[in-house]
């Protein structure tokens, strides 16, 4: 691909990548910073990109998650952190619980809408992850799984943790309000 | 790829009940008849589609990695990535130029698609619109996903014959909609030839089913024609047609500006509201782009699906 096309598609994927920075890192100094990296190692590694598969935009998705959790390892908290996270995660059973049944769509959007906000934010960033290729990108749990570089069986396991959390977290303000079932 | 790493389709059969439920909600695998379950996790996921996809890079942001990009040295190492992608599984269907059109059709229209839902949560705090680009782009995805040589296509199509898929049509949405009441013989005239119907999952609270045809004159082509129950969460108005199109330039990249309607690299998402459902018909060939929209009897006027 030229160099110019290239840039023009991979700025097209900006505010996408931006996004995923900021729920990844959640400040926004540390979220330019790691959309700059991105950028940065997409450019020089321009050459080996081919569109195929999942396209520019898993590409950068990938290369932000790489960068995000390399920076994690070099960072005080310890270099195992991601490690243990993904073999904790493989050992975890299959999700069981079936979803709730209630419509939501009689609540009161304002009120769900600011509920879940602070639910997403008390996620882990792996589940915020995750959370954001499937609700706002709409990616496929197999596109997920190659963002992600795990199993699909992981990416339910984390979907069905961010998604238990915030029905929960819905559950509450539906008592809170008395909205019907 | 680590060694964790496993990109095999689902097996329904060894899903727990809720996950299940929730990959039927999702449209990654076929079935279900908890209609409820089904929708409340419909309406999640557009929430968080709200939620979550609001605000883009500021525009500070946005001016350093362009100049990143234009100053950057390519030394042309893959010094970095080690991309995930390298390993996409390739279908005989893809080695034909045909399909490679196709392949770049897909690309281009989710690209320019996830642009337009960009801008659309940004804009519709009251997730109308972003349920719509949630939407489009699950249709494109899902075409890619189900061409007629794929294993998904033999799993999720249960409906072959028109017979069959009048039945399936009555259990899914519960009627027959108007779009079925072509006569596939005459579909058959225009170029088309009727593959299946099957259950699917298009973002919304609405059942959903996706029919695929064939395109005769193109041969390896195919189209979708998604038919999704109206649940008045999408504003769209009766009598119209809603096209969004994207072009494939000379290289392969993307080029996302409105293509003229007699582009050959034109490819288009066409929808529209009747009679109680939301279709959404995409034609991934120039060849049938226009063509299907009146063979299909979309509206013929139009406005663009996303405004700019």
């Amino acid at each position: 691909m030229e160099r110019e096309a290239f840039e023009k598609l991979a700025l097209e994927h900006m505010d996408a990548v931006y996004r995923m920075a900021m729920q990844l890192a959640k400040h926004p100094d540390r979220a330019n910073d790691l959309v700059q990296e991105t950028y940065l190692k997409a450019i020089r590694s321009s050459k080996g990109f081919e569109e195929r598969g999942g396209g520019m935009r898993s590409w950068l998705f990938t290369i932000l998650h790489h960068t995000f959790y390399s920076l994690i390892k070099k960072e005080a908290r310890g270099p195992a952190l991601v490690e243990e996270f993904y073999d904790a995660d493989q050992r975890e059973a299959p999700p069981d619980e079936a979803p709730p049944a209630w419509d939501l769509a009689s609540m009161d959007w304002e009120h769900v809408d600011e509920r879940l906000k602070q639910a997403v934010e008390e996620l882990s960033p792996e589940h915020r992850e995750v959370l954001l290729l499937w609700g706002v990108e709409g990616m496929k749990y197999r596109e997920i799984g190659r963002v992600l570089d795990v199993p699909i069986g992981t990416v339910m396991s984390r979907l069905h943790r961010a998604r238990k959390t915030l029905a929960d977290s819905l559950e509450e303000l539906q008592a809170e309000y008395g909205w019907n079932r | 790829m680590n060694e964790h790493t496993n990109h095999h389709d689902l097996d329904p059969g060894t899903l727990s009940e809720g996950a299940r439920i929730r990959a039927q909600a999702d449209g990654e695998i076929l079935g279900g008849n908890d209609d409820s379950r089904i929708a409340f996790e419909g309406e999640l996921r557009g929430a968080v589609g709200r939620v979550m996809g609001a605000g883009g890079a500021p525009e500070a942001l946005r001016a350093s990695v362009v100049s990143i990009l234009r100053e950057t040295e390519i030394d042309g190492r893959a010094e970095v990535v080690h991309t995930a992608m390298g390993d996409t599984t390739r279908r005989s269907f893809w080695s034909g130029a045909a399909g490679w059109l196709a392949v770049a059709a897909v690309l281009a229209l989710s690209a320019s698609l996830l642009i337009m839902s960009t801008s659309q949560t940004q804009t519709a705090p009251g997730g109308v619109s972003g349920v719509l680009a949630q939407a489009a782009n699950f249709v494109v995805g899902e075409h890619d996903e189900c061409d007629v040589y794929s294993e998904r296509f033999v799993n999720k199509f249960n409906a072959k014959s028109e017979s069959e898929a009048t039945r399936a049509a009555i259990e899914i949405l519960h009627r027959v909609p108007g779009v079925m009441s072509l006569p596939i013989d005459g579909l058959h005239e225009a170029g088309y030839e009727f593959s299946g119907l099957g259950r699917c999952g298009v973002p919304g609270r609405g059942a959903s089913a996706h029919l695929i045809y064939e395109n005769k004159n193109v041969p390896g082509l195919t189209l979708s024609l998604f038919v999704q129950v109206d649940t008045g969460d999408i504003d769209l108005e009766e009598g119209k047609s809603y096209v969004h199109r994207a072009k494939v330039g000379s290289t392969g990249c993307i080029a996302l500006a409105p293509t003229a309607d007699e582009d050959e690299d034109a490819r288009s998402l066409v929808v529209w509201r009747e009679d109680g459902y939301i279709y959404y018909l995409f034609a991934p060939h120039a060849a049938c782009c226009e063509k299907a929209k009146a063979d299909f009897h979309a509206p013929q006027q139009e406005l663009p699906l996303f405004e700019a």
